[in-house]
């Protein structure tokens, strides 16, 4: 038998199949979460909520049911973070403001449903910047470092599965809010494609750029939780047409043969050697299971930022602007300045980035006749100190950490391409990790998890914990 | 601060006053060069040579015929 603790390094399908073979219980599995939860939760603040009482009584709900020969779905009995901005019903949910501070939902998000009914259990709401409106996440650590930032939007998510309170946790990704997180913490992010996972119950950023979908401990969890997440939904009319396929089960098809673009500009410029490096290292190992790397220049790939930060204070200012002129001094500083740059954004310009953004999308369809799968590093640099949230590049320039960390991550935004956070890699000297991406064509996050799979089993952050372990 | 970056930012005084969002405590200008950066990115979009470029709207129909 595994020490409760142990088993909160074991991968889902393993889990799983431990809780249904009854090797496990439900009510131990949640014992080691909250051991584990009590050690790193003073070190991190990546929970906004937690409720104890209740997670422990669906615990006990869940056993019970096993004992009874029910089984509620293929994660019964396994523990999950939600981020703060999903719809938990009776549960508060603030999204990181003080403008959502009394907010208790009547109904669960779609996503919230849907872990729900494949029988996970709620540990609680993880951390998020304010309504998802930027990179850093104040407040939270990253587990790596305590005095470092967990990255952002989704940092409690990032953080919590980072540090292995959990296996799993959800998030979102406006301009790579999965991702960053995921990346800076050294755990798996998915973003899907624009409309596999629904967004129904999920606070807007930004409605033409949010994608909903998972951080995760490794690749093959990642691929669990997407067959549990995706799915149409009437209620987000983004998910209409969708194709069942088997995520899990695609994994094995390794990469033999697979075309996997190396860019050769945008991903290199203010880029810090070591994210680049880490991205070279994951191209070998990619080549050195059959790919065939294929050096791509991408075709005017500024525009992606143009199309994203036009679109996304727009949109974010549209939800807001009630509030703004309510009670402005709810919103954080820096959440407020961009509602206000958002008020100023001309429905010209706004309607011309959305045909900007047919122009982006046909440079990527071109670009995807060539290749199989684009890898980049998916932040320009690893987490940047908590007390000054900055990047100096050599040549003496700042760049805000949100800017830093969002710029490799939003051209899967504003194209809606899936696109997967591996890690590949830690900083020499202070031993952060980094992270590669990996983008796909349109409903192909099959293709960009099998290139995952084979990654992770070269990437040194593999089986490696933060300090302060238990 | 340059002179056309001063009438920026008089135009989004004006801008936010008339659309009534309330003066006190106003952080765009805390925060002048990322407020005009991203001002300053949405006013390219429509400098850029966008010839018959429809607006995207997204939806699976769009990525019809590249995906295999």
């Amino acid at each position: 038998m595994n020490q409760p603790h142990e088993l909160l390094d074991q991968p889902l399908r393993m889990l799983s199949a431990m809780l249904r073979t009854n090797d496990i219980n439900p009510v131990d599995l949640a014992n080691a979460t909250l051991e584990r939860l009590s050690v790193w939760e003073p070190h991190l603040n990546a929970f906004a909520l937690v409720n104890e009482e209740a997670f422990m009584a669906e615990a006990k709900e869940a056993q019970q049911a096993l004992m009874a020969g029910q089984r509620i779905g293929p994660l019964h009995g396994i523990p999950i973070g939600i981020k703060d901005i999903f719809d938990t019903r009776g549960v508060r949910t603030a999204s990181g403001s003080a403008v959502r501070s009394n907010y208790v939902p009547k109904e669960d998000a779609a996503a919230v449903s849907k872990v729900r009914a494949a029988g996970m259990l709620i540990v609680g709401k993880t951390t998020t910047h304010e309504f998802a409106h930027g990179g850093t996440t104040p407040g939270t650590a990253n587990p790596w470092d305590s005095t470092r930032i967990p990255g952002g939007s989704s940092g409690g998510s990032g953080a919590a599965v980072g540090a292995g309170i959990v296996h799993v946790a959800l998030g979102t990704d406006t301009a790579g809010s999965i991702r960053i997180p995921a990346a800076v913490c050294g755990a798996v992010g998915l973003k899907p494609t624009f409309g596999r996972v629904s967004r129904f119950g999920v606070t807007p950023l930004s409605w033409s750029l949010d994608h909903v979908g998972p951080i995760t401990r490794n690749v093959e969890d990642a691929a669990l939780m997407l067959e549990v997440l995706a799915g149409s939904d009437p209620r987000d009319p983004a998910t209409g047409g969708q194709r069942a396929t088997s995520f899990s089960a695609d994994l094995t098809g390794g990469v033999k043969g697979l075309r996997v673009g190396i860019p050769e500009n945008y991903f290199t410029d203010k880029c810090d050697p070591e994210a680049a490096a880490a991205a070279a290292n994951a191209a070998t190992w990619l080549e050195a299971e059959g790919a065939n790397l294929v050096p791509v220049t991408l075709a005017e790939p500024e525009l992606s930022g143009i199309v994203e930060w036009t679109l996304l204070t727009a949109e974010a200012s549209a939800y807001q602007s009630h509030t703004m002129r309510s009670s402005p001094e709810l919103f954080g500083n820096d959440v407020r300045m961009l509602n206000e740059v958002g008020e100023t954004i001309l429905a010209t310009d706004y309607i011309n980035a959305l045909r900007l953004r047919t122009v982006v999308r046909g440079h990527f369809k071109e670009l995807f006749k060539k290749i199989d799968i684009l890898l980049a590093p998916t932040v320009s640099s690893a987490a940047a100190l908590r007390s000054d949230p900055v990047v100096r590049w050599p040549d003496g320039t700042l760049e805000g950490a949100s800017a830093a960390y969002t710029r490799f991550c939003l051209p899967a935004n504003v194209s809606g391409l899936p696109a997967l956070q591996v890690p590949a890699g830690f900083t020499k000297q202070e031993g952060l990790p980094l992270g590669v991406q990996l983008m796909g064509r349109p409903y192909e996050e099959n293709t960009i998890l099998r290139a995952g799979l084979a990654i992770e089993r070269f990437s040194p952050v593999r089986g490696r914990r933060p300090r302060h372990s238990i | 601060m340059t002179a056309l970056q001063d009438a920026e930012l008089r135009r989004i005084k004006d801008m936010l006053d008339l659309a009534g969002v309330p003066s006190s405590g106003r952080q765009v200008f805390n925060y002048p060069e990322a407020a005009m950066e991203i001002i300053a990115g949405s006013r390219s979009a429509s400098r850029y040579p966008l010839k018959e470029a429809m607006p995207a709207v997204m939806s699976e129909t769009e990525w019809e015929g590249l995906d295999s």
